[in-house]
């Protein structure tokens, strides 16, 4: 047996399971059950094919309980918050929240937000419907080990009519501490009729460790949220992540996926437009660069009329870097009129980089408009015959764009102060300085060249 | 201040030889047009007078201010003072125009040894060109050509020449795609830019451009060579005759 089954086995027997919920219990029993029966995903699935985790299953991730950690500052943290104005910021480190490093104030009447393992104390009868109903561990192994470990996370609620103002920061931090350690962060997020919400997830870390995140999101009627996911894990690390979303008519569900570090990372994003009109934008940026592996997954699921779907993925990718695309598209028989389109670019800036790009579009109604595209290529030549033409350099007109290449994506975010961060982050990646802040003098798009000269 | 002599060229990839023997001499001040048939090499020249790699010289030289062009790369024959304007400006996403303009004019001024413009500085100058050309200044905001109609794109072209200010300048079917009332504001530009300092080669397939740039010399490109130069005369008989004429002719 793989040594990551015998440590997972282990410290599930060992999980103490006498706290929670009956209900909890059978979950995370049944789920771990799935994964068990289930096994490892092999090449052999269409999902799977590009992305091989017999490496991963090598090494016996941890899973450590308790949450007394030293050695993690609130400077530490700062680096990784990006600076928004007013937004709340909650910090994990190892999976577990950390109430002296996060800020929480001024949330509007009735919204609840709470630790996951605060959550299910206090408000499992909330939790309890929407927890495991839109992320299905049958179907996905790594969604199932999640399940088994539910420990912690975010829930929040937000009732009818609330709009929170402030957008919601979670950074997760990983200190893997000389041992090899997985997390298993996991976050719901419930946002009722008409309410509005803004969501950051921010993951990061120091060593070898896996973070293996699940998070749900449920949209009520003409309810908005936007949820930004960046992606900063220490380039040793493993990077599981998934997010679920389910949306009522007229909804609003935009989400923002930016992947920089890691050495294997999967980014699957599930949609179910589950009610008419609803609209959906799936915004995602990869780069992978050195032996990076970055697999994205994406599922759009239109499963009523009149919904509409917009997805725009982009990837750079250097070195020996390896990136992955799948991207699928279900028209169910009855989402007639649906409105869908997806594409995919990637950007290769070395001989040896690859991509494998697959739209996947199955179409089951008749009325429908979805379109799709892949290209996968190198710097445009003209381009840079047109930049040098005009006195630059090559090396700049080159990075100038692989900025702009990028920057089509980071300038559909909507949170004033994210745009910024990202670009300091990508500048950051491009050049290989992951440790230190970037001078803004340095950036070439750092006095904003959309808004003023 | 251009001299070339004797150029061969052919594309790199496939090894077609485009220009069989090209003769010119280009003294500042002089505005020259260079006519002829699709095919004609009269973009590939344009082309690599900028310093296109796609091409490659197989024989002649081309000197210009006395030092020879083929060495220079193309950003170091833009700081010297060559500016081409292209027949297809490219789009780039992205990149805002008033990024990739204050980023050029200041290589620019870098190389001839004059302080770079600030964001103020900048934004005046471009505004008077821009107001000069007739375009309006939120184009400065866009992102460089994209969404442009091709009117807007040559004269963002002639924008960047004005900013620029080359002093060899070439316009590469400057007039293609553009409706009267959009030449004419090419044209003006164009003529206001007339230097006794600066040269402008005009490559264009029609006539009708040189009703309104008025050229000092005209010659006709057919077959990779120079079949026949004249003054503005040339243009006309072209206009009447036909390229046909001037093939009967080699």
């Amino acid at each position: 047996m793989e040594p990551l089954t015998l440590q997972l086995e282990q410290d599930f027997s060992s999980s103490g399971f006498s706290r929670h919920p009956t209900w909890l219990t059978e979950l995370m029993k049944s789920a771990f059950v799935s994964f068990e029966d289930k096994g490892y995903p092999s090449p052999r699935e269409e999902a799977w094919r590009y992305t091989n985790v017999v490496p991963m299953t090598e090494t016996p991730f941890r899973f450590v309980k308790d949450s007394k950690f030293s050695g993690v500052s609130k400077d530490k943290i700062k680096h990784f918050v990006a600076d928004i104005e007013g937004a709340l910021c909650l910090v994990f480190v190892n999976g577990f929240f950390q109430p002296q490093l996060s800020t929480l104030q001024g949330l509007p009447q009735g919204m609840i937000l709470q630790s996951m393992a605060e959550a299910l104390k206090t408000h499992s009868h909330l939790v309890r419907p929407y927890l495991a109903r839109f992320a299905d561990y049958r179907e996905h192994p790594f969604v199932a080990v999640n399940t088994a470990f539910i420990h912690d996370g975010l829930f929040i609620f937000v009732p009818k009519k609330t709009v929170v103002k402030f957008p919601v920061h979670l950074v997760y931090f990983s200190a893997s501490e000389g041992q090899e350690t997985v997390t298993h962060p996991r976050n719901l997020f419930v946002v009722e009729e008409q309410g509005q919400l803004q969501l950051i997830e921010s993951y990061a870390g120091e060593g070898t460790y896996w973070t293996n995140t699940v998070t749900e999101i449920v949209a009520g009627s003409r309810a908005t949220v936007d949820h930004v996911r960046v992606q900063k894990e220490d380039l040793k690390a493993t990077h599981f992540s998934s997010v679920f979303s389910h949306q009522a008519a007229d909804s609003h569900f935009h989400s923002h996926l930016f992947s920089f570090g890691g050495h294997l990372v999967r980014n699957n994003t599930h949609v179910i437009l589950g009610g008419e009109k609803s609209d959906c934008l799936l915004n995602g940026f990869f780069m992978g660069q050195g032996q990076q592996h970055v697999d994205n997954q994406t599922t759009m699921d239109h499963a009523s009329p009149y919904a509409s779907s917009d997805e725009f993925y982009k990837g750079i990718l250097k070195d020996q870097a390896q990136g992955v695309f799948n991207g699928r598209i279900i028209v169910r028989p009855q989402a007639q009129k649906t409105n869908a389109r997806q594409s995919n670019r990637n950007l290769l800036l070395s001989e040896e980089a690859r991509m494998n790009t697959k739209p996947n579009l199955e179409i089951y109604a008749n009325d429908v408009r979805c379109s799709h595209g892949a290209t996968v290529g190198h710097i445009d030549e003209e381009q840079l015959f047109y930049l040098r033409s005009r006195g630059l350099d090559r090396h700049i007109s080159y990075d100038l764009l692989t900025y702009a290449f990028a920057r089509e994506i980071i300038q559909k975010v909507p949170l004033e102060g994210m745009g910024r961060s990202l670009e300091c982050d990508l500048f950051q990646y491009l050049h290989g300085e992951t440790s230190q802040k970037v001078p803004s003098a340095a950036l070439p798009f750092s006095r904003g060249p959309q808004r003023t000269v | 201040m251009l001299n070339i002599n004797n150029l061969h060229v052919r594309i790199k990839d496939n090894g077609i030889e485009i220009l069989k023997g090209i003769d010119l001499r280009v003294n500042p001040g002089e505005v020259h047009a260079i006519m002829g048939p699709n095919g004609s090499g009269k973009s590939t020249l344009a082309q690599v007078l900028a310093g296109r790699e796609t091409y490659e010289v197989t024989q002649g030289e081309i000197l210009y201010e006395g030092k020879n062009l083929l060495e220079l790369s193309p950003e170091n024959r833009a700081r010297e003072g060559i500016f081409l304007a292209l027949q297809y400006p490219v789009e780039i996403p992205g990149i805002a125009n008033s990024y990739f303009l204050k980023a050029s004019l200041n290589a620019i001024r870098r190389h001839r040894g004059q302080e770079e413009l600030d964001a103020m500085d900048f934004l005046s100058l471009a505004r008077e060109k821009m107001k000069f050309i007739k375009m309006d200044e939120s184009f400065l905001n866009r992102p460089v050509n994209e969404g442009f109609s091709g009117g807007e794109k040559k004269r963002n072209e002639i924008l960047q020449m004005a900013i620029l200010d080359p002093k060899l300048a070439i316009l590469d079917e400057t007039d293609s795609g553009l409706d009267i009332d959009a030449l004419k504001i090419v044209a003006e530009g164009v003529n206001a830019l007339r230097r006794p300092d600066r040269a402008m080669i005009l490559v264009t397939h029609y006539q009708r451009l040189l009703n309104y740039i008025v050229p000092d010399y005209v010659h006709v490109l057919s077959g990779g060579r120079i079949v026949k130069s004249g003054d503005k005369g040339l243009a006309l008989q072209l206009e009447e005759q036909g390229y046909a004429w001037t093939e009967g002719g080699v």
